[in-house]
């Protein structure tokens, strides 16, 4: 028994001196810290990324770890203008050519300048077959390639051109707004370095795990090691051409929403992805205010939260669902759940919008009483119960179901919540078997975003609209290339959903974001947009 | 002996087919295909593209095909390829093995190093302070979940002491320092480890208490041998062996609870592939995942069985005189 007991204590000692040994490598460079040691900002985010090939990302937690790397063609402003990035501009030759000017000091990581070979390179390699890239289809809007999926019509044949080792044109197929087109594919459109590919088919290139295990970009962090699903550790371009990061090493973690403040408050992380990729949660929002060691922000964004109203169900008539918009107490949702950092939502455009149609906030108030009216009128059966699926994962979700059931329960309408993963509520609103879905989306600046949803094959098409005059509005404000007429087609489109409401927008969530107080010159408003800009950031 | 184990071994043959079988079923019967992640994560998607990942992946094919087409591949060394990184199976969740193997082991022997000795004292000195202690210490430790006591110890030992890191494996990838790791390690392994360490421990305190009870105990006394010396010599041999079969049992619920760990304290283990993968539907990743699982846990009874046999001799007898009766 003494042996036994001492062998416990001997391995108890080990590990404690193992545990005690050498202090965190993740608070070098706070205060206090030698001024030889590497400078290194945390960087957290909630998602594992599947993986660093931009050609075969399909989901934002990809997108995150790929931004401070591979750099896009503009920086995308959240008011939906674009700042020069690693293209200076961009001009519209005519109707349809738009010619972009690529920074001539842009360089890869192996010292390789950027080149608009890259650029056609890259615009290829999305519309091959054999890539299957899933944001293939940002290249549909292009000469030469299928009008829905993106893909090359033949060989090589995407309209994208070298004009000259700096310049590069892309070539519509019909006359676009510019911003429509660069605010689609800006978001996943990121070079790559074609030198490093010669030799290989494209297919080749999106696989080559060689490359993938530890890509060269052009961004201001050069990848330096990873631990998959867990961080990825790079180094900062001390040669990048918008200028030196003020720091040595930049780590990207995964990290749960709930350990966020957790992680901030120890000193583990400085900085948060900010979003639903991985900011603070409302619930812990106070409590990082009331730190001393962090700055906290909240910034707008195009993200929110709607129910798609089920039109084929007989019982859900535009009268019905505009009497369910009036009975759900939206500012309620905004101080309770939200505790104030959301903004009321009337369409899908947020109030800052140059198209947001400002008649909307006129002809949507709260008024349980009319709604009652409204649904008696409408000869509305009450002993029936309405189905309210609810996405999981998210508090903020839940609680905002149970208000709604609430407010739809004081005018005598029953509601069932079911709370089910993500994949399982679409493939309910895909077979049609929900009344009411509460979702969650992210559309960009550009009001064509909100085609996937009143398009009458649209992928995100919960309300089963199926009447062909919402796809004509919409094909119309695409097809527009000036803003007035743009704008009128969209007001169109939006005073319309007030009327008949397949979908109640319910509010636009804040990105709540904190970081440590050494970090300053930090511009988190267009975060959302992934864009760090870390390169600007400074470190005390 | 040979034969035990030969038996033994084809029921764990037949078994795995059978979980393959309704593995694969229960996973095709989750709501929601991996196309409707895929066009959720890309609404933009075409319909003629999401038809030919469709094809790709073999969906567009009935069940009963899809499963012997998998099964196929899966005999001839093929788990098939990610639906979410195109990555190979095999190699995903090989790299993925080595920390959640390193985190459950961990906790394993945390729970049994200090779960044995603690049933121990409590049997030999039932109904005393320090069992009732220790009792209640094991009852905290069975009630309170894992994920709730992780936070509790970020909080404290983290976040108000910063005595230990937080969450991940190590602070940087390619420095692979022990020192490191097991400073990441200790909180998730503890974190893990209550649950088991409660159970054992009462397993062990009334395996004991019915051990010190019986004659051979008494005899021990009778010939004067030491406390410690009937205690460890004798009474242990007998008593572990509940521990033992308990640890095999213990194997899937201890790959359950690291899913939570894992994904508290970020530890890139396999836990953490098998929430992603059924978010997204990854079928070939929560097949191959499933099936590591089952060959771990049949390949732990399998031991346990053995190892049982070895320490308790009746065990051995039984199964020889199954040996004698069947001739």
């Amino acid at each position: 028994m003494k042996k036994f007991l001492a062998l416990v204590l001997a391995l108890v000692l080990c590990f404690s001196m193992a545990a005690c040994s050498s202090e965190p490598a993740e608070n070098a460079g706070q205060d206090g810290a030698d001024a030889n040691e590497p400078v290194v900002v945390t960087m957290a985010t909630y998602g594992e990324w599947p993986t660093l090939c931009p050609l075969t990302t399909s989901v934002v937690r990809g997108d995150i770890v790929q931004a401070v790397m591979f750099d896009r063609m503009f920086v995308s402003k959240l008011d939906g203008t674009f700042e020069p990035h690693l293209c200076t501009g961009y001009e519209m030759q005519d109707d349809t050519t738009m010619v972009v000017h690529i920074n001539e000091n842009a360089k890869w990581h192996d010292g390789e300048p950027v080149v608009a070979e890259d650029f056609v390179w890259t615009a290829r390699a999305f519309s091959n077959a054999e890539v299957a890239a899933p944001r293939g289809w940002i290249m549909k809007y292009l000469t030469g390639t299928d009008d829905s999926s993106g893909l090359e019509t033949s060989e090589n044949s995407v309209g994208c051109e070298a004009i000259d080792e700096h310049t590069v044109a892309f070539k519509f197929k019909n006359a676009i707004d510019p911003e429509m087109f660069l605010t689609q594919i800006n978001q996943y459109f990121m070079p790559l370095p074609s030198h490093c590919f010669e030799g290989m088919t494209y297919a080749e290139a999106a696989n080559d795990t060689e490359f993938w295990n530890a890509p060269i970009g052009n961004g201001p962090c050069i990848y330096q090691s990873k631990t998959d699903g867990e961080r990825i550790v790079y180094t900062a371009n001390k040669d990048y051409y918008m200028g030196t990061p003020d720091f040595d090493t930049f780590i990207m973690r995964v990290v749960t929403n709930d350990s966020m403040v957790a992680g901030l408050m120890n000193g583990e992380i400085d900085i948060v992805c900010g979003g639903s990729y991985g900011g603070i949660l409302s619930t812990d929002w106070e409590l990082a205010q009331a730190q001393s060691n962090l700055v906290c922000e909240s910034t707008s964004g195009y993200g929110y939260a709607l129910l798609g109203m089920n039109q084929t169900q007989p019982y859900l008539t535009p009268e019905v669902c505009s009497a369910i918009n009036m009975a759900i107490d939206k500012q309620s949702i905004v101080d309770s759940v939200f505790a104030g950092e959301a903004e009321l939502a009337y369409s899908w455009l947020p109030q800052a919008s140059k198209y947001f149609d400002s008649n909307l906030t006129s002809m949507w108030k709260y008024d349980p009483e009319a709604a009652k009216a409204a649904l008696d009128a409408a000869g509305f059966d009450y002993s029936q119960t309405l189905n309210l699926k609810v996405s999981s994962g998210s508090d903020s979700n839940e609680m905002t179901a149970l208000i709604i059931q609430q407010n739809l329960k004081d005018i005598g309408v029953n509601v069932e919540i079911e709370i089910a993963d993500s994949t399982a509520i679409i493939a309910e609103c895909n077979a049609g078997t929900t009344d009411m879905v509460l979702m969650n989306q992210s559309n960009g600046a550009d009001p064509d975003s909100c085609a996937i949803s009143f398009d009458l094959n649209g992928s995100f098409n919960f309300a089963h609209i199926t009447d062909p005059s919402w796809s004509e509005l919409v094909a119309q404000g695409a097809a527009a290339n000036e803003f007035e007429v743009r704008q009128d087609i969209y007001n169109q489109l939006q005073e319309r959903l007030m009327t008949e409401c397949p979908y109640i927008y319910l509010f636009f969530s804040k990105s709540l974001v904190a970081y440590n107080n050494r970090l300053s010159n930090v511009d988190i408003t267009d975060f959302m947009n992934l864009e760090y800009c870390v390169w600007q950031w400074e470190v005390a | 002996m040979g034969r035990y184990i030969l038996k033994r071994l084809g029921i764990s043959i037949i078994v795995f087919f059978g979980i393959t079988i309704l593995a694969y079923a229960i996973t095709s019967m989750m709501p929601g295909t991996p196309m409707d992640f895929v066009v959720a994560s890309n609404p933009n998607m075409s319909a003629e593209q999401i038809a030919a990942l469709t094809e790709q992946y073999g969906l567009d094919k009935p069940l009963i095909v899809q499963y012997f087409s998998w099964l196929w591949q899966m005999l001839h060394g093929n788990l098939g390829y990610s639906y979410q990184t195109s990555q190979d199976v095999f190699q995903l969740i090989v790299a993925k093995l080595g920390p959640t193997l390193l985190l459950t082991v961990t906790s394993m022997v945390i729970a049994l190093i200090i779960a044995i000795p603690l049933g121990i004292l409590a049997a030999v000195k039932p109904k005393s302070g320090f069992d009732y202690i220790s009792s209640a210490f094991a009852f905290i430790g069975n009630s309170l979940p894992g994920f709730f006591f992780g936070m509790i110890l970020i909080l404290l030992v983290s976040v108000k002491l910063n005595w230990l890191p937080m969450s991940g494996m190590y602070t940087m990838p390619d420095n692979h320092n022990f020192a490191d790791l097991i400073r990441h390690l200790i909180l998730p392994a503890f974190s893990l480890s209550l649950q088991q360490l409660g159970y054992f421990m009462r397993y062990m305190r009334s395996s004991m208490i019915e051990t010190l009870g019986q004659d051979f105990i008494r005899t021990a006394k009778a010939k004067g041998l030491s406390r410690n010396s009937i205690i460890i010599k004798h009474a242990l041999r007998n008593s572990i062996n509940p521990i033992i079969v308990n640890i095999g049992a213990q194997i899937p619920f201890l790959i359950g609870g690291s899913v939570v760990i894992e994904s508290l304290f970020s530890w890139p283990g396999i836990g953490k592939l098998l929430t992603t993968s059924i978010d997204a539907r990854d079928y070939p990743v929560l097949m191959g995942i499933t099936i590591f699982i089952a060959v771990a846990v049949l390949i732990g009874n399998l031991l346990v069985d053995i190892v049982c046999s070895l320490v308790d001799p009746r065990i051995r007898c039984v199964s020889e005189g199954g040996k004698k009766s069947g001739k």
